[in-house]
This record gives structure tokens, C-alpha cells and sequence, in this order.
């Protein structure tokens, strides 16, 4: 008798609608674009991914959202909604050509300061973690905001990567999430580690 | 497994059945095409600057307690007839890109700060939204039927978009987490307007 048959119906059901899903999925028609970096759609495109292609900004926005679920409370929506309003600033910042000093080595440093924050829950007061990621959002901000003007749909492309870079945020803090079991702190402080790594990469250009 | 159950899988299922439909090949946008109706539904959508107003302008509305969401509809709707019926006199063609912005910015920071506002000043916002929407979305000199159709179209979008954030706005409002989203996308949304009206400013200044 085959093992199956002795589950319950409902069992059977559930299997037979998980097996469906993937078979669905690959029945979906593949576009077929032959113009993809131009236009509104381009800078969409082109906003959306830069975030997600460059391992800096992605792990940095990732340690966001692990920071802000590791805290709690007020952290968890505080440091999302701060980060990309600050980020905008920044980013205007760098469309208005202002410098700030030390752009690539802070947001490398940010990786890090962020990362080991996760790694060794440091829990600061929660107007203290906003001052931190705002720092950092300030510089990520710029740095997306100088290639702001050279991208096809600059207006698309703020789009783009603020939706890019908020999703990352709430990948963060769906990880984050895990500390409510004991095994799940263990897995966030480990995650905060590897961050922590890839920003020192980063940092001394191993990366 | 009930018959509810059941149909609850088929339910979750329709959508990725409907996802392996193929997509109809477009040479060109489905706007080049449109005239009358149509292009006045569309018209809002392709302007990112009117979509952040609509989202901005819904979710304000949606947030606040006690729900009282037909009292800035009602100004929304006359304010923005007003000033697309206005369109036809040609005294505007449009007006400069920062001021909707502007208008998104200043609704979006109501939403993320989350305070009770007072009804009044929702219902500015609300007139200035419509009058801003209105006078923005001039259509191109065309017969004069079309005009109204497609001015009639432009109306229909923008209540029935800004009714329908609000409205779900509303619901989520009721859930704790599901605020935390409003004030999420809220953020998205300031964050988005200030990088626009930055460029904006940097196009002024060359």
C-alpha cells in the first residue's frame, strides 16, 4: 500500500494542491523584451534592481530590518519608515551634486556597524538605532542619488529603488521575526555576522 | 475537507491559473491608440507624480478614526470636475510638476506621523488634490466630445482610485500591523516626492 494512502483526505488534498503549484507556475509565458533599459519602464527597472544587484546596499538593508525586528516594539516600524526618508534626503543631496565625505567607505562600514549590532544584540533606546540607520540611509542615499540623474527616467528610478529598497527592509524584518523562538535568535545574530563579514569585504575591497 | 475548504484552495488557485495566461504582444503602449474614455482612465496612471497623490490622498483619508470617508470625497470629487471642466478654457496646460508633488509630500508626512488630523484640513487637501489633478490633466486640442469624454474618463479614475485606497486603507487601519504598513508605504511615498522635487529643482537650476 502506498504511504500515502494512509493519510487523511485532507492530507491528500493539501499534497495534491502543493504539487499543483509549481506545475502552474511553469505553464507562466516568459516575456519577450527587446527593449528593456528605456523609457519609464527602463528607470523602474534599472531603480528596482540597483539595489538589489549591489551586495553593499542589499545586505545594508537587509541589517535594517534584522535590526528593527531584533529590537521590537517601536523599532520595528521606526527604523523602516526613518531609513528611506532619510535615504531621500540623501539622495537629493546627491542629485544636487552636494558632496559628502566618505561615501563608499560608510556605507562598507555600515554592513559592518550594522551587522555587528545584530550579531551582538545591542539593544541602544530606539531614538539612538534611528540616529544610526539615518546616518546610513543619509550615505546610501547619496550614492544612489548621484546615478539618480544619469538613468533614463530619473522619476521612475526613485521608484524603483525606494520600493526596491523598502522590500529589502521587510525581507529584514520578516528574518528578524525569527527571535521569538530560541533557535531564531541564534539564526539572526548568525545572519548579523555574515553581514557584518560581507561589510568588512566591502570595507578592504576583498568584495 | 469541506466544500468551504475546497473552494477556498480553488480560490487561491484561480490566480496563478489565471497568471499562465498568455500576454497579448504590444508593439507600442496601449496608450497610443486611446482616445475619448479610455485615455482620460489611463491618463493618471502614467503620471507618476498623480499616482502619488492618489495613493497619498487615499491613504490620509483611510487612516484617520472615526471613518468618515465620504466627507472629503464629497469636496474631492466637485473640486476635481471643477477644475477639469476648467481645462477646456486653455488658461492651463498643465502645471509645474513640483506643486502635486508637493501636495503627495505634504499627505504622505500626515500618514507615516500617524496623529488624528482635523477633518477641515483633510478636506483642503482633499480640494487642493482635486483642483491640482484637474488642471494637470488637460487633454490635447480635440474635438469637443472627445474632450469631455475623455475628461469624463480622467474623474471617474481619480474617485474611484482615491475612494478605493481609502476604503482599504480604512480596513487595514483596523489591524495593528497592517498600520505599521500604511505608515511603511507612507515613508515610500515622502521618500519618492522629495527625490522627485529634488530633481525637479536640479532641471530648474540648469
Amino acid at each position: 500500500m502506498n504511504s500515502r494512502d494512509s493519510l487523511p483526505a485532507s492530507s491528500r488534498c493539501r499534497w495534491k494542491a502543493a504539487a499543483l503549484v509549481p506545475a502552474i507556475l511553469l505553464l507562466l509565458p516568459a516575456p519577450a523584451s527587446a527593449h528593456t533599459e528605456t523609457g519609464a519602464i527602463g528607470g523602474l527597472i534599472s531603480g528596482f534592481t540597483h539595489p538589489l544587484t549591489g551586495l553593499d546596499h542589499l545586505v545594508a538593508m537587509v541589517a535594517v530590518g534584522l535590526w528593527g525586528a531584533f529590537l521590537g516594539g517601536r523599532a520595528i516600524w521606526m527604523l523602516p519608515v526613518a531609513f528611506p526618508v532619510v535615504m531621500a534626503f540623501g539622495g537629493a543631496l546627491g542629485v544636487m551634486k552636494v558632496p559628502l565625505p566618505a561615501v563608499e567607505t560608510g556605507i562598507a562600514l555600515s554592513g559592518v556597524i550594522l551587522g555587528l549590532l545584530v550579531a551582538l544584540a545591542v539593544k541602544p533606546p530606539v531614538i539612538w538605532a534611528a540616529v544610526i540607520v539615518g546616518i546610513f540611509g543619509l550615505l546610501h542615499g547619496h550614492a544612489h542619488g548621484t546615478e539618480l540623474p544619469k538613468s533614463a527616467s530619473p522619476m521612475t528610478y526613485a521608484i524603483g529603488f525606494v520600493v526596491a529598497t523598502g522590500l529589502l527592509h521587510l525581507a529584514g524584518i520578516a528574518l528578524g521575526l525569527l527571535v521569538k523562538w530560541p533557535w531564531g535568535k541564534v539564526v539572526v545574530r548568525c545572519g548579523g555576522a555574515v553581514i557584518a563579514l560581507i561589510g568588512l569585504g566591502f570595507l578592504f575591497n576583498f568584495l | 475537507m469541506t466544500r468551504a475548504h475546497q473552494l477556498r484552495r480553488a480560490s487561491l488557485l484561480a490566480p496563478l491559473l489565471l497568471m499562465a495566461l498568455p500576454p497579448s504582444v504590444q508593439a507600442h503602449g496601449a496608450i497610443k491608440g486611446l482616445e475619448g474614455f479610455a485615455s482620460g482612465l489611463v491618463h493618471p496612471l502614467t503620471i507618476p507624480a498623480h499616482v502619488l497623490v492618489i495613493l497619498s490622498l487615499g491613504l490620509l483619508a483611510g487612516q484617520q478614526t472615526p471613518q468618515r470617508l465620504r466627507a472629503p470625497m464629497f469636496v474631492l470629487m466637485p473640486a476635481l470636475a471643477c477644475a477639469l471642466l476648467f481645462t477646456l478654457t486653455r488658461v492651463f496646460t498643465g502645471i509645474p510638476q513640483p506643486i502635486p508633488i508637493a501636495l503627495a509630500l505634504c499627505a504622505a508626512v500626515l500618514v507615516a506621523v500617524a496623529k488624528p488630523v482635523p477633518m477641515p484640513a483633510i478636506q483642503a487637501l482633499f480640494a487642493l488634490g482635486g483642483i491640482v489633478l484637474g488642471l494637470d490633466s488637460a487633454p490635447e486640442s480635440v474635438p469637443l466630445a472627445i474632450t469631455l469624454k475623455s475628461l469624463l474618463g480622467t474623474w471617474v479614475i481619480v474617485v474611484f482610485l482615491v475612494f478605493d485606497v481609502a476604503y482599504y486603507s480604512a480596513l487595514a487601519a483596523r489591524r495593528n500591523w497592517s498600520q505599521v504598513g500604511l505608515r511603511v508605504l507612507a515613508s515610500w511615498i515622502i521618500a519618492v516626492s522629495v527625490l522627485m522635487l529634488a530633481f525637479a529643482l536640479q532641471k530648474w537650476r540648469a
